[in-house]
């Protein structure tokens, strides 16, 4: 039994956050600023086109840095 | 979005997994005999649809902001994640997924497993390879049906979506008996990923409360703008490659000579 949840817990962490977790969580903490600059008077649609910009580049220069 | 955009881009991502699962059946199929994987991918698509049809209303009575902001920071996370992917696999970084290989190795494997007949089930191993092999591919398949179909209350509309290129995909398979090698799966991976980022981050934004500049016009930007950064990072990977292997090449003779 607990094989088989640790086996479910692997499949989703790996349907969802996949192989970099650190995108992931950059992007979990985007959405959490995002929504606490809404709260403000300044703009806040820019911050997740934003972090995509920073963490996509940053993650796969990563990875073919690390594979080269 | 409209009806439109959210068939295309539901088709187009469960055309991915579709050809994924297929090969699999196929390897089931021919090693194993027909009726054995037919079973099998029919009892996964019906356990698909029973997850489907249970949560999609569940998920229809949540709020529109609170479902905007989980769907949507969800959808963000995973389809930079297939972006990634799509953009490692062009670039020459990591290997492209090679459906005739999986096939290939499937398929031996599947021939060494001894029979062993259950119930109406004439070959076990046969079931189960398919069946496992739709239910995984699948359920990538109805976590995009429920996000999309979800947020806009459409879930009929993404499970017509992703029956069309269900049974597409399967149709053609059958009837060439051969793994789908010829459908370009990463560029659809890549149009795929660059929708699912798109979409998400405009619904995960506007769940946490942000009002995008011309409203619904801003994924006309957007989608674009994802699209582009995915080009020129796949176009920069490759330019590395290239340097790279003119340095191997001008140093290899230097090597052999000492």
């Amino acid at each position: 039994m607990g094989r088989r949840v640790r086996a479910l817990a692997a499949f989703v962490y790996d349907l969802v956050i996949g192989d970099d977790w650190r995108v992931a969580l950059g992007l979990a903490m985007a959405v959490a600023v995002t929504a606490a600059v809404s709260r403000t008077a300044f703009a806040s649609w820019w911050l997740l086109p934003a972090a995509i910009l920073a963490l996509l580049p940053w993650s796969v220069w990563r990875t073919a840095g690390r594979r080269a | 979005m409209s009806a439109g955009a959210l068939f295309i881009a539901v088709f187009l991502a469960c055309t991915v997994e579709a050809v994924e699962a297929t090969t699999i059946v196929l390897a089931a199929g021919l090693a194993r005999g027909w009726r054995s994987a037919a079973y099998g991918a029919v009892a996964a698509v019906a356990v698909l649809t029973v997850v489907v049809a249970a949560l999609g209303p569940a998920l229809t009575a949540i709020p529109t902001d609170a479902l905007r902001l989980v769907i949507g920071t969800f959808l963000l996370v995973f389809g930079v994640q297939w972006l990634r992917k799509a953009v490692l696999r062009a670039g020459g970084v990591t290997a492209l997924h090679d459906e005739e290989a999986i096939f290939q190795r499937k398929l031996a494997t599947a021939e060494r497993a001894a029979p062993q007949r259950r119930g109406t089930v004439p070959d076990w191993y046969g079931f189960t390879l398919a069946f496992q092999g739709v239910l995984l591919e699948g359920t990538e398949v109805a976590f995009i049906v429920l996000t999309f179909g979800s947020n806009q209350h459409a879930i009929p509309l993404a499970s017509a979506a992703a029956g069309a290129a269900i049974l597409l995909v399967g149709a053609a398979g059958f009837a060439v008996r051969a793994p789908l090698a010829r459908v370009p799966e990463n560029a659809l991976k890549f149009l795929v990923g660059v929708m699912l980022t798109g979409f998400g981050a405009f619904w995960a934004a506007e769940g946490a409360g942000a009002r995008w500049p011309g409203s619904d016009a801003a994924l006309l930007v957007l989608l674009p703008g994802i699209a582009v950064l995915g080009l020129l990072l796949t176009a920069g990977l490759r330019r590395q490659g290239r340097a790279r292997d003119r340095l191997t090449a001008a140093a290899s003779p230097t090597q052999q000579a000492s």
